[in-house]
């Protein structure tokens, strides 16, 4: 009898703890919380104060298996401004009413006038903050503000801020941009003897508003251009080439081969089209699509200079080919393979020519790569890297292998 | 109800109560620490440390066997006579409380940083203190059940986290090797107070089943706690590089945030959280057992129940007020405690055995009680 009183007890001691103990001190609800999908970062007009603009996702504009999407875009665009990011983030309650929530933030993109100034200031509230995620792209705005990308919207994906990671994820089938994100460019920058890069964005629609806008000046008839739905289409962005950066400040841009020659020193060129001349013809071109790469830097002192040895390796099927080639011929391929292995080599040329010359930021990682190799004659040469990189011998080794032509040997040919 | 006629471990059961006891809260925050000094060759230093921890387990588990029946409070007054003996008894029942007193605090401060900011730091410390009051009123026996469930959890948890991350892991990150040794040696002092943690077994001995199985569960213990650091070390270096980690505040958490396996398993944190929370519970109630038995044998008593509830009030006092920010935490953990601990798990026991060596003291029962109190049943 005592046993079943006692359990009795137990039990209700048990249900009473599990009631009180539901929840964490200052739970907010799902519905009560103001997701952030992404976020630009501006110079505020004001002096010294940072403009924050964000996508806030409307739950209820977000199209469900059960539910058509409600009017309107689903994403809110609000801006705020404030003298630390964290200043700008919390005033934005002034207008949303509710606490940001970040832990769902997929890009970060930055306005080159503060990506001029360096990112590190602005970065550190994203790496401390408990919320943020290491894993949101770092994206740099080219030419226009931060928050006309977050004013943006996509075709194909709801949420803009989505859209955005995607493009920049998408680098992988063209290889000729980046993708970065949080961690690995703070790595790159707190690491010696690499700089950091970071995805490039920039606006497609611009340039075809502005020859509209001076068409219809010049025919002095505004009324029916201004009609055109492109015109007051939300603008498109293209994600290309990468942005350089020396410790944290932007040094400049690597423009689409120079990115792909910075990826094959990596590794990183996933795929690709490797376009070639005809053999024949130099008019007439060939599509060479990569299926993977390697990549390696091997440094080395010799004679008192840094030399370093890049080695490219890459696999390829032909893709399309535009002249009569006949490809049941070995040597066919191999004279392909020879032609890619200087497209390659003339891309990695050109991004080492742009980084030490134009640049002088060591994004390859040579100076990590002698680090690793040779500590000790990175310990002479570290302190003056910046002066020693720009004067790096570079010797391109590129082995390109095309292993099969796809469904067609030789292309149909009109009789 | 069963009736538990005496307190009795397995020497498997000792040795995962070390493993538990050392790994559970330190795997957390290691990495940055030691890689502070080493840099990318911070695995190497807590390869280096370990030595330490084996060390002492060899010092602790041989003064055990010459006082098989006895603790470290106990044999110390044995061998160094009744004055000095209780200055050492003191010594070790403040060493025990004030460990724990750092332990809970670094418990709250993980969960107020990663989790849930805006909980008053006294409601975790408060909920941690009465959980694991109630493991060490249950006594060692119990803590070791329990954490029979617990460490294959922990160990499985630290698995499944690192296993995710191999798809961000440089492996050149390590590289070079052995850079510069003087930064070895220095990080693996920073993460030797950790590895002394085996001195628990000072407390637990006399609750083993064959005290012969001691040096072995501490050894092994302290060599399986010691290569689970080693591979959290070895990916936090892969995943952050060795300049980063340095710089971040609990490297292991931040592991776990950044996995990421084509967008589909994220925030996995939890595993972070569930290892913290269930490694933290039975890491706290061994030291506060620890705590309580020493106070009591220093005290005379008869039970060392009596002492749970004013050792709980203390660790709790004193994990508030003795820091006043996380940044004191751990500089006191890798400057001052490396003096302030490191002779009291190193030196005095290496002093005690070379006394009683040449001596030639051996004993068995001790003129305060053993853990006797935990004979009883443990009634709710």
């Amino acid at each position: 009898m005592t046993r079943f009183r006692r359990s009795i007890v137990l039990a209700g001691l048990v249900l009473t703890l599990l009631l009180l103990g539901t929840s964490c001190w200052n739970a907010v609800e799902l519905d009560r919380r103001a997701l952030v999908m992404g976020v630009g970062i501006d110079k505020a007009k004001e002096e010294g104060k940072i403009a924050l603009t964000v996508q806030i996702v409307k739950p209820g504009q977000l199209p469900t298996p059960r539910r058509a999407p409600g009017p309107g875009p689903p994403v809110w665009v609000v801006t705020s401004t404030g003298y630390t990011v964290f200043d700008a983030v919390r005033n934005f309650v002034l207008q949303s009413g509710r606490k940001l929530f970040w832990a769902h933030m997929v890009v970060i993109v930055i306005s080159e006038e503060v990506a001029r100034e360096g990112l590190a200031p602005v970065l550190d509230f994203f790496d401390r903050d408990a919320e943020p995620r290491r894993l949101s792209k770092v994206i740099i705005a080219k030419g226009i503000a931060a928050k006309e990308i977050m004013k943006g919207q996509h075709e194909l994906e709801t949420i803009p801020a989505a859209a955005i990671r995607d493009l920049v994820e998408g680098f992988t089938s063209v290889s000729t941009a980046v993708s970065v994100n949080l961690n690995e460019f703070l790595k790159r920058m707190s690491a010696g003897g690499v700089e950091p890069v970071a995805a490039r964005i920039e606006v497609v629609a611009a340039e075809e508003r502005e020859k509209a806008e001076e068409k219809a000046l010049q025919s002095g008839d505004d009324g029916g251009m201004a009609e055109d739905p492109r015109l007051k289409a939300p603008p498109r962005f293209r994600v290309t080439g990468a942005a350089v950066f020396k410790g944290d400040r932007l040094a400049g841009w690597l423009n689409r081969p120079e990115t792909r020659g910075y990826l094959w020193t990596q590794g990183k060129v996933v795929s690709g089209i490797v376009v070639l001349k005809c053999p024949q013809n130099e008019k007439e071109t060939i599509g060479i699509e990569l299926i993977r790469s390697e990549g390696e830097i091997k440094p080395r002192v010799q004679e008192g200079r840094v030399v370093a040895e890049v080695k490219v390796k890459a696999e390829a099927h032909v893709g399309d080919v535009l002249c009569p080639l006949d490809l049941t011929k070995p040597e066919t391929l191999r004279l392909l393979e020879k032609r890619m292995n200087t497209v390659i080599e003339n891309e990695v040329r050109a991004a080492f020519r742009k980084a030490q010359e134009g640049l002088r930021a060591d994004i390859f990682g040579v100076g990590a790569a002698l680090h690793r190799s040779s500590p000790g004659q990175w310990k002479k040469l570290k302190d003056r890297w910046d002066e020693v990189f720009p004067e790096v011998q570079v010797e391109i080794k590129a082995d390109a292998k095309i292993r099969r032509v796809n469904l067609v040997l030789k292309p149909a040919q009109p009789k | 109800m069963n009736n538990t006629s005496s307190v009795r471990l397995s020497g498997r059961q000792a040795m995962w109560l070390v493993v538990t006891t050392i790994l559970a809260t330190t795997l957390i925050f290691l990495p940055a620490w030691v890689a502070a000094e080493a840099k990318q060759d911070a695995w190497l230093s807590v390869l280096l440390s370990m030595v330490v921890g084996v060390v002492t387990a060899w010092l602790v588990s041989t003064l055990g066997r010459r006082f098989p029946d006895l603790t470290i409070v106990q044999y110390g007054e044995r061998i160094l006579g009744r004055v000095l003996g209780k200055v050492v008894g003191l010594v070790y029942a403040a060493f025990f409380l004030h460990i724990n007193t750092v332990i809970v605090r670094e418990f709250g401060e993980l969960l107020l940083t990663g989790f849930m900011p805006e909980t008053p730091l006294v409601v975790f410390i408060g909920t941690i203190i009465v959980v694991a009051a109630y493991g060490a009123w249950a006594g060692p026996e119990v803590l070791a059940r329990v954490n029979d469930f617990i460490l294959p959890v922990i160990l499985f948890l630290l698995g499944v986290s690192l296993f995710l991350l191999v798809n961000q892991a440089n492996l050149a990150a390590l590289l070079p090797l052995a850079e510069e040794p003087a930064g070895i040696v220095r990080g693996a002092l920073a993460s030797a107070v950790f590895f002394s943690e085996v001195i628990i077994l000072a407390m637990l001995i006399p609750s083993l089943n064959l005290r012969s199985e001691a040096a072995r569960a501490g050894v092994l213990g302290v060599l399986v706690a010691g290569f689970s650091l080693m591979a959290v070390t070895v990916f936090a270096t892969m995943v952050f590089g060795g300049e980063r980690v340095a710089n971040l505040t609990f490297p292991y958490l931040a592991l776990t945030r950044i996995v990421s396996v084509r967008g589909i398993v994220e925030r996995v944190e939890f595993l972070a959280l569930g290892i913290w929370v269930l490694g933290g519970f039975v890491k706290i109630s061994v030291f506060y057992y620890a705590a309580a038995l020493a106070s009591s044998q220093w005290l005379g008593l008869r039970e060392y129940r009596s002492t749970v509830v004013p050792i709980g009030l203390a660790i709790g006092f004193l994990s508030v007020i003795q820091f006043e920010n996380i940044d004191q935490i751990s500089s006191f953990l890798t400057t001052a405690a490396l003096f302030a601990y490191l002779p009291v798990t190193l030196g005095l026991p290496a002093l005690l055995l070379i006394l009683a060596t040449l001596r030639g003291l051996k004993g068995g029962s001790g003129t305060a009680p053993g853990p006797r109190g935990a004979d009883k049943e443990v009634s709710p």
